[in-house]
């Protein structure tokens, strides 16, 4: 131990069986007086009896103190650190003014006891009121009580050390710990607070201890609920967590995610521990993903209207080709009626074409209807070819408008894949469309558009699309998945943040990359549908 | 008949219809035979080029957005050549823009898909100078 540690007390259940022992050893050596003496640190200048053996003619009661410079037997033990017997003081120049003297107690055997660091605890001795030589047997008996004491002193002083660390370790976490820390007791008075509760709550310690947590950080509509929260401790003695909100020390509500920790209480009155985490940056933070997500919504949707607006010239295109058709066979059809003698065949031949053209505009009606559908996300097991084809459809008269070239080279062993239909398909017009702009400035090659669909390792589906355009920089090859990053003159920067995202919902990833030659790639890859049953 | 004997004038007079689109190709020639012209329809402006007909049609019928040469650049390409040939131009996109442009370059007129065979009569009218 070092001696800068605090001193052990005697536990008074070790100071019962040392009781025993000084009763004993009285007993045994028909003695009239057996003690066990203590040396009182810090300043070391007196002792105390703390046991003394219960027989007749004892002189020495317990909590006796001596001091240390009056030449007390004990005393000379405790300073020379050695065994001591005087078989009869009076007979002694040395010993004939000794204390114990005159209490008749004229001669004594005591040992030195030491603590295990080697400090010197105090003495074991016995006493008698007449001569004694203390045979050799009595001495080794003594000698023994002693080692059972600096037995009983090693376990104390090792079981007080380990209390020291654990007290140590606590004290640290209590000190450390990023929370806020309450020890309260059943009236929920506030005994301990760490610095913590300082940080989050604005009191010192001096201002909390001794404040009930209601009257100090509880809001005025949750003083009840701190007094729930305490009885619930009391009355189940479990462990409980709960998200609420508190008050620092100027009045600013405090969210906090609280623990309680009730300790089972050894008469001590504490109830137990409240443990308080400030949530108000994990709240903001929800707060802004909640607003990013609510912001990314907003964007797929609205990237969804500008598809349409994409879409609707091309729209009208495809129905506007059939109707033409349509108008024109019925017109011919009525002005072939108008003549003297019909030609039938020919009447028949025309009005055949014209319901054609109008089965033609009524697919263009479904194709769109599958792709607008109101439905906000479906998912389906899909055929990426056959989304593919269907945005073809629809974006070829556009593409064609750009002199776009369209290469399709779809695979014909890719395996049905689960998604979305319409959002993969708004990620592949959104993707033609920006090949296709990529190439409206390109006069000196041909707008070549390849669209390929293949089978990927691992059982994935990719899509890529390579165009001859302008290409882009390496450099920003991260930025232009960013919303509002654009190169375009008249672009928003949203569809490709978008399609990343819609991509991502589908567990794939969405990825550009330049061309050896003129252009850039983009791809995604999902992964197929691993349920062959099909619905 | 009436309508007949005011068309005799152009009568069996060739005209060409140039779109990419099938319905059109087949659907405007039978009409305009019914109108009394003789119609030659082709699916791309190349096609046509390639063609007879490129000297002898009165009147073409042209559509704008087409793969490979566009309307205006046929156009264009019939000016350099030196075919006075007039256009009405037929287009399903309703372009402000390429509309401008193709008067500037000298369109008899442009009608929007889907068309009345009225309008397309008077068009022809206008076009071949016999309205």
């Amino acid at each position: 131990m070092n001696s800068d540690t605090p001193e052990i007390a005697i536990p008074s259940d070790v100071l019962r069986t040392w009781q025993r022992l000084v009763d004993l050893l009285a007993n045994i050596m028909h003695v009239p007086s057996a003690v066990v003496c203590k040396i009182e640190p810090p300043d070391y200048t007196h002792y105390t009896v703390i046991s003394s053996s219960n027989s007749i003619g004892n002189p020495f009661p317990v909590d006796e103190i001596f001091s240390m410079d009056i030449g007390t037997f004990c005393e000379t033990v405790i300073k020379s650190r050695e065994p001591l017997l005087v078989a009869n003081g009076l007979e002694d120049d040395q010993w004939k003014s000794a204390p114990e003297m005159r209490v008749g107690m004229v001669s004594y055997l005591g040992f030195p006891v030491f603590w295990p660091d080697g400090r010197v605890f105090g003495t074991i001795c016995v006493l008698d009121n007449k001569t004694n030589r203390y045979s050799d047997m009595y001495q080794e008996i003594l000698s023994h009580c002693r080692d059972v004491l600096q037995g009983d002193l090693q376990t104390l002083a090792r079981l007080s050390s380990e209390l020291e660390e654990h007290k140590a370790h606590l004290s640290e976490l209590f000190a450390r710990v990023p929370e806020a820390i309450v020890l309260a007791d059943r009236e929920s008075r506030i005994m301990r607070v760490n610095p913590e509760f300082t940080k989050i709550f604005g009191y010192t310690a001096e201002e909390a201890i001794g404040q009930r947590i209601q009257d100090l950080i509880a809001p005025d509509d949750l003083q009840e609920e701190v007094e729930s929260f305490m009885y619930r401790m009391v009355q189940t003695g479990e462990v409980f967590a709960v998200e609420t909100v508190r008050r620092h020390k100027n009045g600013t509500p405090v969210p906090v995610s609280l623990i309680c920790v009730p300790v089972s209480s050894n008469g001590s009155g504490d109830t137990g521990y409240v443990m308080y985490r400030d949530i108000t940056e994990t709240k903001r933070l929800q707060d802004e993903q909640r607003r990013y997500h609510e912001i990314q919504l907003e964007m797929a949707r609205a990237n969804r209207i500008a598809t349409i607006g994409q879409l609707s010239a091309s729209i009208a295109h495809e129905l506007n080709q059939p109707l033409t058709g349509i108008i024109t066979n019925c017109s011919t059809c009525l002005r072939m009626l108008t003549g003297d003698s019909p030609d039938l065949d020919r009447l028949r031949e025309t009005v055949r074409r014209t319901m054609r053209d109008g089965n033609r505009a009524a697919e263009v009606i479904a194709r769109l209807r599958a792709l607008f559908s109101k439905k906000d996300t479906t998912i389906e097991a899909l055929d990426v070819n056959e989304a593919v084809r269907e945005v073809i459809a629809l974006s070829l008269s556009e593409l064609q408008r750009h002199r776009v070239i369209l290469r399709p080279e779809l695979a014909d062993d890719l395996p049905l894949v689960t998604g979305d239909r319409v959002q993969l398909q708004q990620v592949i017009l959104n993707l033609l469309g920006n090949a296709s702009d990529a190439m409206s400035t390109v006069d000196d090659r041909p707008r070549d558009l390849l669209i390929r669909t293949e089978r990927e390792e691992g059982d994935w589906v990719r899509f890529s699309v390579t165009d001859s355009g302008v290409g882009f920089d390496p450099h920003v090859v991260d930025k232009l998945f960013e919303a509002f990053y654009t190169t375009k003159h008249d672009g928003m920067g949203m569809g490709l943040s978008v399609s990343r995202s819609i991509i991502e919902s589908h567990h794939g990833r969405l990825w550009a990359a330049p061309n050896d030659g003129p252009g850039a790639t983009f791809s995604f890859s999902i992964p197929c549908r691993t349920d062959t049953n099909v619905q | 008949m009436k309508f007949r004997q005011e068309m005799s004038a152009i009568e069996r007079s060739p005209v060409a219809v140039v779109d990419d689109d099938e319905s059109v190709r087949e659907s405007l020639p039978d009409l305009l035979r019914e109108f009394g012209f003789t119609a030659h329809a082709f699916s791309s402006a190349e096609e046509f080029l390639a063609s007879d007909s490129v000297n002898v049609t009165r009147c073409l019928i042209l559509d704008i957005a087409m793969a490979g040469m566009t309307g205006l650049e046929l156009q264009r390409e019939l000016m350099l050549r030196g075919h006075e040939i007039p256009i009405i131009f037929i287009t399903a996109q309703n372009d402000e823009t390429v509309r401008a442009q193709a008067f500037e370059q000298g369109a008899a007129e442009f009608l929007l898909k889907p068309f009345s065979d009225t309008a397309l009569l008077s068009a022809l009218n206008a076009a071949l100078g016999t309205g």
